[in-house]
């Protein structure tokens, strides 16, 4: 019993938060059309916590993913504002993070200097350089309504953020486990040490990786743009420590305790199906925030043994 | 003037599989300092530890300050008054030395507040009984090796202790500061306190020690006072007292006709790898050759620069001068995926740390460096996992590597079969030169013998340097040996040359 709680209870867990509101909410919870609503919710939450999840893979943290999230943001609304192609200001706003994620690999790999102070020094910094472009304000008017497709608007009647998670999904589940590049991640999360020794190029993979997470962060913040049809310099603030919180939910989904994609989609269900659940509920948001809180250190503290002393 | 401190009377101790200790007679008389030395593996550590309460002894008394001791745990040790100071001297570098003195102690209160003045008074006592000085004010990190020491051996001293042992206090220290160490150690034992001194220096036994104990394979082989001997007379009686010895017998001449058979049946002896004049960090004016077709072994002291050496080979480390001639070709910078895509490989003494990648399969460990041999879609870089298991399965048939599955965690397998998964991951391309820096630690002898036959095996089609502080074994598979001291390479012998005595004379060259 106990092991099979240990090997299934962090998914255990979401059925039966599921099957809760559909008890409490029956007719409105359990739809089809509520949980196509989950999905696109946790749609950006997702594209994010996929980059957290990328750079813990290597075991170590990006604390400037919101930062980036909010630049982006901030800088393709800023552009197509001033009448720049979206086609242009996308690839280009994308590109920017990537090398600024690049740079950060390159301090904490070439230079050793710890991940958490890197990209907290860095996410500082890129945060008033936000703040200085956008003078601290709204940038909501002038945005082409062309734009607001990638956070509003559907194909075949799905929602086109929902699909950019899915295929984002896919395309890093299949990085992390049937590439090279993503075996040379996990070894390097593993043991840095015997991964060097194995001729495996540690710098490299700690840039792209960085660089990875960061394009990511940036996506989510074009979207997130995309969606509410404005740009903010804090925007993507309440992100990073949700996304670290789902990777750490999805690492208690296996046995290894190891980030992983799977897990982080079913950790990012499982805070997308309690906000949900919670605000057709009626509960506060701050309510919302502590229950949240309470069920994550749950949820740590009863698979945390699964962290095994070497 | 005999005012026996400490008795160790017929001392026997038993590992699985050696004996590490038999019939070992100990005494110390108080301010007496006596050197306790030996080869590795001699015994000296086991005897320590003995005596600080972390193994029991099988057999045999211990006698200290006069009554019979039962020493059952550390804390046991300490609460009689022995105090074992070592290298590492677990100092909180950012405390100064009185709060590294009080630590564990429990720092005295005035109200809300350290009675620090109270803390202060009590270590300047302790260092005017000593006639030490020393900076107490400034952190640790900022204090010279030697006060770092005095700082560790106060902090003893806050406790009654009658007994010291000291465990290489110097393989860090400048000629300058061992003299400095040496000056306190002759004011402690002036105030009757005994010190055994664990050191693989000779030169500084003869300078600070009264008298000197010798073991050699777990037996000890004399205990004399320091005039009734000189160093040569020594470093014979740590080689040649040869009340047994656990390999020898089996190994020396079996190994001589395979090395004869092994000469005949090698054809080509070019040099495949050629050192010139290395210097880095830990070592300078290396130079060696390795012929294709050999097993060059390097023997040293710990510390000697052994692996500082070959970690600059391999490009862990960096150089600041010479020159790495690999096939004919000279490499500019080292980097180890460079060195290896040029075929020398390192396999690292620390299989756990260095070695591998624990939380991965055994599978997934064999493949990590060949990953290139299994891509499909190069563009995708993905890998081919049945092309993946095929040859990991295989590698698991041929090196009989005991496992339920090679898609088991690698660290739920034993230390020799992990070793194994370190080599095999090199196997599955063609490699020219393989160095391996103590492969066989912590190695029952069954796996050890495969690990012989598979370093024999890989030397056929290369060269291999293996790194190895057991005399035994490295006579047994070496067909030349270098001996390191003190970062230097004092000397290369081969065939006939190649006898214990003359290595460890070279490995005491210099120190």
């Amino acid at each position: 019993m106990q092991e099979i709680l240990r090997k299934y209870g962090t998914f255990m867990g979401l059925i039966l938060i599921i099957i809760t509101f559909s008890f409490l909410k029956p007719g409105v919870f359990p739809t089809l059309r509520n949980f196509s609503n989950i999905l696109e919710q946790v749609s950006l939450l997702a594209v994010i916590a996929t980059g957290a999840t990328m750079v813990m893979v290597i075991g170590e943290f990006d604390l400037s993913l919101a930062n980036v999230a909010s630049f982006a943001g901030v800088i393709t609304a800023g552009l197509l504002v001033t009448g720049y192609s979206m086609y242009l200001v996308i690839p280009l706003v994308l590109f920017m993070s990537f090398l600024f994620g690049i740079l950060n690999g390159f301090f904490v790999a070439n230079l050793n200097i710890l991940s958490f102070i890197t990209t907290l020094s860095s996410g500082t910094l890129l945060g008033g350089i936000t703040f200085w472009y956008s003078k601290g304000t709204i940038i909501f008017s002038g945005i082409p309504d062309q734009f607001l497709i990638w956070g509003q608007g559907e194909i075949l009647g799905l929602p086109i953020s929902t699909l950019i998670m899915v295929i984002i999904f896919i395309i890093f589940w299949y990085l992390f486990n049937e590439t090279m590049l993503g075996r040379h991640l996990y070894a390097i999360g593993g043991n840095e040490k015997a991964s060097r020794y194995s001729g495996i190029k540690i710098e490299k993979n700690k840039q792209i990786a960085f660089g990875l997470s960061s394009g990511l962060a940036a996506l989510t913040g074009i979207i997130l743009a995309s969606k509410l049809g404005s740009a903010h310099p804090t925007a993507g603030g309440a992100y990073l420590l949700k996304s670290y919180a789902t990777v750490f939910l999805g690492m208690t989904l296996f046995k290894e305790g190891k980030p992983n994609i799977p897990g982080t989609f079913v950790g990012v269900l499982i805070m997308g199906v309690l906000e949900n659940g919670l605000t057709l509920l009626g509960v506060a948001s701050y309510f919302q925030d502590m229950l949240t809180g309470a069920i994550i250190i749950a949820a740590l503290v009863f698979q945390g043994i699964k962290v095994e002393g070497r | 003037m005999a005012d026996t401190l400490l008795r160790m009377e017929q001392i026997d101790k038993t590992f699985p599989g050696v004996r590490a200790l038999s019939g070992v007679d100990f005494t110390l008389n108080r301010g007496e300092i006596k050197a306790l030395v030996g080869e590795n593996g001699a015994g000296k550590s086991t005897l320590i530890k003995i005596l600080a309460g972390i193994y029991q002894a099988d057999r045999g008394e211990i006698y200290f300050n006069g009554e019979r001791l039962n020493l059952n745990s550390p804390h046991q040790a300490r609460e009689a008054g022995l105090a074992f100071i070592h290298q590492d001297l677990n100092l909180v570098p950012y405390f100064n030395a009185v709060e590294n003195i009080w630590l564990g102690f429990g720092y005295p209160r005035r109200g809300f507040r350290f009675a620090r003045d109270r803390m202060q008074k009590r270590v300047k006592e302790l260092m005017g009984h000593f006639n030490f000085t020393l900076d107490i004010y400034s952190p640790v990190s900022r204090l010279s090796t030697p006060d770092k020491w005095l700082v560790a051996i106060l902090k003893a001293f806050m406790m009654e202790t009658k007994l010291l042992v000291l465990d290489e206090p110097t393989a860090a220290l400048t000629d300058k500061e061992v003299r400095e160490l040496f000056r306190n150690l002759e004011e402690i034992k002036e105030r009757g306190i005994g010190i055994i001194y664990i050191s693989h220096r000779l030169e500084e036994i003869f300078a600070i020690a009264d008298s000197v104990t010798v073991l050699k394979d777990g037996r000890k082989v004399a205990d004399k006072s320091i005039n009734e001997i000189d160093k040569e007379e020594l470093i014979n009686l740590m080689t040649e007292g040869k009340a047994f010895n656990r390999h020898t017998n089996e190994a020396k001449n079996p190994a001589k006709a395979k090395i004869l058979a092994r000469a005949k049946s090698k054809s080509s002896h070019g040099v495949i790898l050629e050192v010139k004049n290395l210097k880095g960090r830990g070592f300078e004016n290396i130079s060696f050759t390795l012929n294709s077709g050999e097993v060059l072994g390097f023997y040293g002291l710990t510390g000697a620069g052994r692996t500082d050496t070959m970690k600059a080979i391999f490009g862990l480390e960096e150089i600041e001068q010479g020159e790495i001639i690999l096939k004919g070709r000279r490499i500019e910078r080292p980097n180890p995926a460079a060195m290896i895509e040029n075929g020398l490989i390192l396999i690292p003494e620390d299989r756990r740390e260095e070695g591998l990648v624990l939380d991965m399969t055994v599978s997934e460990n064999l493949s990590l460096p060949n990953l290139g041999q299994f891509l499909r879609f190069p563009l995708l870089n993905k890998i081919d996992k049945g092309k993946e298991r095929k040859a990991t399965r295989g590698l698991v048939d041929e090196l009989d590597i005991k496992t339920p599955s090679p898609v088991i965690r690698v660290k739920y397998l034993s230390g020799g079969n992990q070793q194994k998964v370190v080599i095999g991951k090199w196997l599955l391309k063609d490699r020219t030169v393989f160095i391996f820096d103590e492969p066989t630690t912590g190695i029952d002898v069954g796996a050890r013998k495969e690990i012989y036959r598979l370093i024999d095996d890989l030397s056929r089609d290369g060269g291999v340097i293996v790194i190895s502080s057991d005399l035994s074994e490295i006579i047994r598979i070496s067909d030349r040996v270098a001996v390191m001291s003190k970062g230097r390479i004092r000397g290369i012998l081969s065939g006939d040359e190649i006898s214990e005595k003359n290595i460890l004379q070279l490995s005491y060259e210099g120190v």
